[in-house]
């Protein structure tokens, strides 16, 4: 299939925003309607990928390049390091039934977000050209095959939102704009380290078999037995080729059969932790989450949602697509810590949320503990727990961008997000109330909705671990259970205070501007309510585009995990 | 053992089909109505009655269809993620027995009265289409209970009934006893379907299925031998299926059961659901949402251990008598039959402790008809009373029975509903609830008989004294309000009169069904056509009814209901002193509920929020101020670099500098000097040479 369908996906928000980037600046209606072009542009193409997607059984993806779809591959930067071969960095994208979900989420979300900053007016130009230049980085991180791109595309994305939290934020925007620039930053040196490990130790087995004019396996066969001389090697980002241990040079650095170990550990295992540090910042998970509530305060609400909608939902997916795979043994091998750092997230995300005074803190702390499923699903390394972790960042991704327009809305109309500064609302707003309560209630897991597709998968595969791959003790499962109670509690909570009751505010004024949703409003929450409610009456929806790939993931995941583990210890004793 | 066919597909049925229709209708109405409902008005409740009136006929037909004569099922592929050769298919579908058409037309039945009733409760309530549409909403999700054959499903139309429960307590929400009783009704359930969660995940990890007569097979498999195979696609897993394993399995379903039938620990929010709208408490808090836990034990009793009906025994002979000791003390007319609710159900899940399933589902139906009445017969006390009130303009206290009295005169049909359906509940001799609570009674009895241990005699005899208060409170109910002399607040030129045939129709069709009469023989319980089709869907065909232990309990039965009555008529009849005067511990005890409340306000609620404040403190002292000391201190550092860097590094790079600037100065200087002391230096030089040559 030759097309450039996942290229438009990426670039034409950038197009769109060098076409915007040539118009005077006073007029802002140009940059609105710009910018919704852009992400429709985006969006007709991931649908009409979505539409030509091929979920028939054997389209695997993950490992197996052959599988992927509307795949793009080619020559980005090639140099000669005489000795030492030759490096080769693809622009190299591609789609499976773990991008494909995310893909839709981030395009649907990506047009909402335009939506909700249709009424920034001070510096217009820059907010949506950067908002566009956001879009391409983060539709490029889900497409990306490439481990440089890929790097590219995630480092880019924290220039576009460090200007969008520190110029168009709240009160304190530049702190939390360095918070989150910085510690982000921070995670992503660890990746950048392994990513370096990566390319001194893959080779690209296809260049070489073209190269040397011999068959891939041959290529492998040869690398292994070390008859291929270093200044022949053809090293690579290519994340499917870091994912076979075939790829590796006997004797480098995260090679299986080097015996490298660090502190104890062998290099490959430490490599697993660097990166799963990485992504578990952008996550983020307990501990490393503290940029998150102070990010989410400061953004305007158009980039909470972009934020928490899409932009967690990275870590998660850089979790699925690169260190595990890559790393299948860690996987196992710290599949408890994972796993704990999730039911930990799930449990101490919710307490904090419990306490919380102020609305939009209270829900950025429920989306780290709702990301606590992801981890937990992932470390069950079952097809329940796995195809939950998606669902769940998906679902995710729709009922958080309800939650923080919600916040959104009330923000607009009095300044404040304090829980305490309003009572009765459901007087005053009942659409919004309305809306309000199908959202917390989406979000505390009721059947019917997304969040409740996913969390039911993550739990059963997470208890379910424990008989098939014995990874998960069984008391984590049960644990998380409670973070439903709590979920529960700090969302009613909030309904009780807020919305029931007499009608009261802090201040008298508000009452006037306290109008009820306007239309603009409704066409960003209505879509995100028939997609919460479509995928929790029908969660084939997306379970049948990403079956196949989970099912692989986990069966692939599970077999070379074991087996290159013992292979470590072997090597490392 | 082969799994794939235990979860085939099944076809869609005629049946099946018009349980569907039975189900969706009342989502329907919910729909129409949610977003019609600012141009409804009056057609809401129209319309409302219409659905119901549907689905009542359509449930009737189904009964007739499948009562005693067979069962019908139908089955698809709700969503199905298999791995490989590992099955991992979840399935839906629709299962009808007698149990569930019992229950589909009692929740019809009384549905339908309920919305009728509420054409006139709800008359003058602004937000009446937003009412129907939530009962719609309830319905929708009650009936889904009923008839999905899958423990998923269950789950998922638990939660949707938590939801409705929800949603209809807190419908004035204005009030701020309503908001917090919707709150606590849900957080309360919630604690209960953690348990049901738990189950799931239990089952699921064992049988990769949750369709129940599947599990109910696989189950029979394992209860042979303790570890069997399962297979599927030439794949086998092993399952553990161990007594200790099965027991929690049991004991995490029955959570679930007491948290939505408000057993101990968990039913206080019962009580404070009455914030919600009378006929609501009728319908929902009363004969059918809480009666659901009762029915899920009753569909998966084949997977309850020895252990786990001891413990359905306890809890319900616990709850029983600790209800019915609550609303002793009570005032507030709802309260006292909200603690009723609690005791009767405590009776049910006793009765299927002991064994006694189909005189506990048998006690189900007939408490659901009996209540139901007894809650509109109060709604309709209430809703004259507040008809008074608004014609009088003075302000009472519709719900509190210490300011009633002699309303029998004023509202004759309540009155005598109230009577019927009272005698019901106390099981009196000729009305629907001696057949069945007498079956309880007597099964404890023969259930203790059987057991080795004395102490299994605690059960009956808890269930003996229940019987006697239960007399006692709801005599002393009755005598409160309709006899004795009329309130001082009562003037005559505006009469309290119950008005209209939507309050009355509901009232006269409870009343009635609370005779015996239309359950069989009207003063044998084992001869009832109703237990016998129960015990036939729960135990197949065979018939036996499970006790005849002679008429002696039944004596004994007879005796306490007695008892209690004569005492409260003695006490309340004769000079009408209320508990008013005597403040006794025991008295508090039975007013506060045990002081379950602020128990558990001590040991949960408020140090699970002080944990929660505990650990934001943590997080933002703690965790983000390292944070943010990792950023001070990479400053501070830089900061110390930077002088390093200039004193020390720069520095020495200055001192070369100033060194050679020096040295120059230095040659400068003599560059620059005159001649007469260049000369002079130059000698001294020279014979400073000449000096050290010469040494």
């Amino acid at each position: 299939m030759e097309n450039h369908l996942l290229t438009l996906i990426v670039f034409a928000p950038l197009v769109m925003a060098g076409v915007l980037l040539l118009v005077p600046a006073k007029h802002i209606g140009f940059f609105k309607w710009g910018a919704l072009l852009g992400s429709v542009g985006s969006l007709l193409a991931a649908l009409f990928v979505f539409h030509l997607y091929d979920n028939r059984t054997g389209v695997t993806g993950i490992d197996n390049l052959s599988t992927y779809q509307f795949v793009e591959k080619m020559d980005w930067i090639s140099l000669d390091l005489g000795q030492l071969g030759q490096l080769s960095i693809q622009y190299f994208l591609g789609i499976d039934g773990v991008s494909m979900p995310l893909i839709l989420l981030a395009s649907i979300v990506m047009v909402i977000g335009v939506l909700a900053s249709w009424s920034v007016e001070e510096k217009a130009k820059s907010y949506f050209l950067l908002y566009l230049l956001l879009s391409t980085s983060i539709f490029g991180c889900f497409l990306a095959l490439d481990f440089f791109l890929f790097f590219l595309f995630f480092e880019f994305m924290l220039l576009p939102m460090y200007f969008l939290i520190g110029l168009w934020g709240g009160v304190r925007r530049e702190y939390a704009a360095i918070k989150f620039f910085l510690y982000t930053f921070f995670g992503s040196v660890f990746i950048l380290i392994v990513m370096i490990g990566l390319y001194s130790s893959v080779i690209d087995p296809i260049k070489m078999s073209e190269t040397l004019q011999v068959s891939v396996s041959q290529v492998q066969q040869m690398l292994q037995q070390g008859s291929i001389a270093s200044d022949q090697m053809i090293r690579t980002f290519d994340m499917t080729a870091m994912m076979q241990a075939d790829n590796f040079i006997p004797g480098s650095v995260l090679s299986l059969f080097n015996g490298l170990t660090i502190g104890g550990y062998s290099a490959r295992l430490i490599a697993f932790l660097f990166l799963l540090l990485g992504f578990l910042i952008k996550l983020p998970a307990v501990p490393f989450h503290t940029w998150l509530p102070d990010a989410h305060v400061e953004a305007p609400t158009a980039i909470s949602v972009v934020l928490a909608a899409i932009l967690l939902k990275i870590g998660g997916y850089g979790l699925m697509r690169i260190v595990y795979p890559i790393f299948p043994e860690g996987a196992i091998q710290f599949a408890v810590l994972v796993g704990f750092l999730g039911v930990l997230a799930i449990i101490y995300g919710a307490l904090n949320a419990l306490a919380m005074k102020d609305l939009k803190k209270m829900i950025a702390f429920s989306s780290i503990s709702h990301m606590g499923f992801v981890l937990l699903g992932l470390a069950s390394l079952t097809a329940e727990g796995v195809s939950g972790a998606l669902y769940q960042m998906v679902s995710h991704g729709f009922i958080s961008a309800a939650l923080f327009l919600i916040v959104g809305v009330i923000y607009d109309r009095t300044y404040s997000r304090q829980i305490a500064d309003f009572a009765g609302l459901a007087t005053l707003m009942p659409k919004f109330t309305a809306v309000v309560v199908i959202s917390f209630f989406a979000s505390l897991g009721l059947p019917g909705f997304s969040g409740f597709i996913a969390e039911l998968l993550t739990l059963l595969g997470a208890f379910h671990s424990h008989s098939l791959n014995d990874l998960l003790p069984l008391w984590m499962p049960i644990v998380a259970v409670l973070g439903l109670l709590l979920t529960a509690a700090y969302y009613l909570w909030t309904i009780q205070r807020m919305f029931f009751g007499k009608a009261w505010l802090r201040n008298e004024s508000w009452m006037a501007r306290l109008t009820d949703l306007s239309s603009r409003e409704w066409l960003m929450f209505v879509p995100l309510i028939l997609l919460m409610i479509a995928l929790g009456v029908f969660p084939h929806l997306l379970l049948d585009i990403s079956k196949e790939s989970i099912s692989y993931f986990t069966e692939l995941i599970n077999g070379k995990g074991f087996e290159q583990l013992q292979l470590l210890y072997q090597m490392t004793k | 053992m082969d799994l794939a066919p235990l979860i085939a597909p099944m076809k869609l049925g005629q049946e099946t089909f018009q349980a569907l229709i039975v189900l969706v209708l009342p989502l329907c109405s919910f729909l129409i109505l949610g977003f019609l409902r600012n141009r409804l008005g009056i057609l809401a409740g129209y319309l409302a009655t219409l659905v119901g009136l549907v689905g009542l006929g359509l449930s009737v037909n189904l009964f007739i269809a499948v009562w005693n004569y067979t069962t019908y099922h139908f089955r698809t592929t709700w969503f199905d993620i298999s791995l490989g050769k590992l099955p991992l298919n979840f399935t839906v579908g629709v299962y009808l027995d007698n149990l569930t058409v019992l229950m589909l037309v009692m929740v019809s039945l009384i549905a339908l009265l309920v919305i009728i009733f509420s054409l006139a409760y709800m008359k003058d309530d602004p937000q009446v289409a937003k009412y129907y549409a939530f009962l719609g909403l309830f319905q929708f999700s009650m009936m889904g209970i009923i008839l999905v054959d899958n423990l998923l499903f269950i789950f998922i139309f638990w939660e949707l009934v938590g939801l409705s429960s929800y949603l209809l307590i807190g419908f004035w929400y204005q009030k701020t006893s309503a908001a917090l009783a919707a709150k606590k009704a849900f957080l309360f359930n919630k604690v209960g379907d953690l348990g049901f969660m738990i189950a799931l995940m239990m089952l699921w990890s064992q049988f990769y299925t949750l369709d129940i007569d599947a599990i109910k097979f696989l189950w029979q498999q394992a209860s042979l031998s303790d570890r069997f195979t399962l297979s599927a696609g030439g794949l086998s897993v092993w399952t553990d299926m161990s007594d200790t394993w099965m027991t929690w399995i049991g004991i995490a379903l029955f959570c679930a059961a007491v948290g939505k039938s408000a057993q101990f620990p968990l039913q206080v929010w019962l009580p404070d659901a009455m914030a919600g709208p009378t006929p609501v408490s009728a319908l929902i808090h009363a004969a059918t949402m809480v009666a659901a836990g009762v029915y899920l034990l009753a569909r998966v009793l084949p997977l309850f251990t020895v252990d786990v009906m001891l413990v359905l025994s306890i809890i319900g002979a616990l709850t029983a008598l600790m209800g019915a000791f609550a609303a002793l003390a009570q005032s507030d007319i709802k309260k006292i039959l909200a603690y009723s609710t609690i005791s009767q159900l405590g009776m049910m899940v006793m009765g299927i402790g002991v064994y006694a399933v189909e005189a506990a589902v048998f006690h189900l139906f007939t408490h659901a008809v009996f209540k139901a009445g007894l809650f509109l017969a109060a709604g309709s006390v209430i809703h004259s009373l507040h008809q008074y009130e608004a014609a009088s303009g003075q302000h009472l206290d519709a719900q509190d029975t210490d300011q009633m009295g002699g309303l029998r005169k004023f509202i004759p049909l309540t009155f005598l509903t109230f009577v019927l359906c009272g005698l019901g509940l106390i099981g009196f001799p000729g009305f629907s609830g001696f057949l069945s609570k007498e079956g309880i009674i007597e099964g404890a009895i023969a259930w203790a008989n059987n057991a080795d241990v004395f102490a299994a005699w605690l059960i009956p005899v808890m269930a003996i004294l229940t019987s006697l208060l239960t007399a006692f409170y709801i005599i002393k109910l009755i005598i409160k309000v309709f006899f004795g002399k009329s309130p001082q607040w009562l003037v005559d030129d505006h009469p309290v009169r119950e008005k209209g045939w939507a309050i009355k129709f509901p009232l006269v069709v409870l009343g009635l069904l609370s005779f015996s009469i239309w359950y069989g023989h009207p003063f044998d319980g084992h001869q009832s056509w109703l237990g016998e089709g129960v015990s036939r869907a729960i135990f197949g065909n065979e018939f036996v009814p499970t006790i005849i232990e002679g008429k002696w309990s039944m004596v004994l039965a007879l005796l306490a209901l007695l008892a209690g009555g004569t005492m409260a008529i003695m006490k309340y009849g004769v000079d009408r002193s209320y508990f008013t005067e005597t403040v006794h511990w025991l008295k508090s005890m039975s007013y506060h509920n045990f002081h379950l409340d602020a128990i558990y306000m001590i040991i949960f609620i408020r140090p699970s929020y002080y944990l929660a404040s505990a650990i934001t403190r943590f997080d933002q002292h703690v965790l983000d101020r390292s944070v943010n000391l990792l950023g001070i201190s990479q400053v501070v550092f830089a900061h110390i670099i930077a002088w390093i860097d200039r004193t020390v590094v720069d520095g020495l790079v200055s001192l070369v500098a100033k060194f050679s600037q020096w040295f120059g100065a230095l040659f400068r200087w003599f560059v620059h000097s005159r001649v007469q002391s260049k000369i002079l230096w130059a000698v001294l030089f020279v014979v400073l040479i000449i000096l050290i040559w010469i040494r």
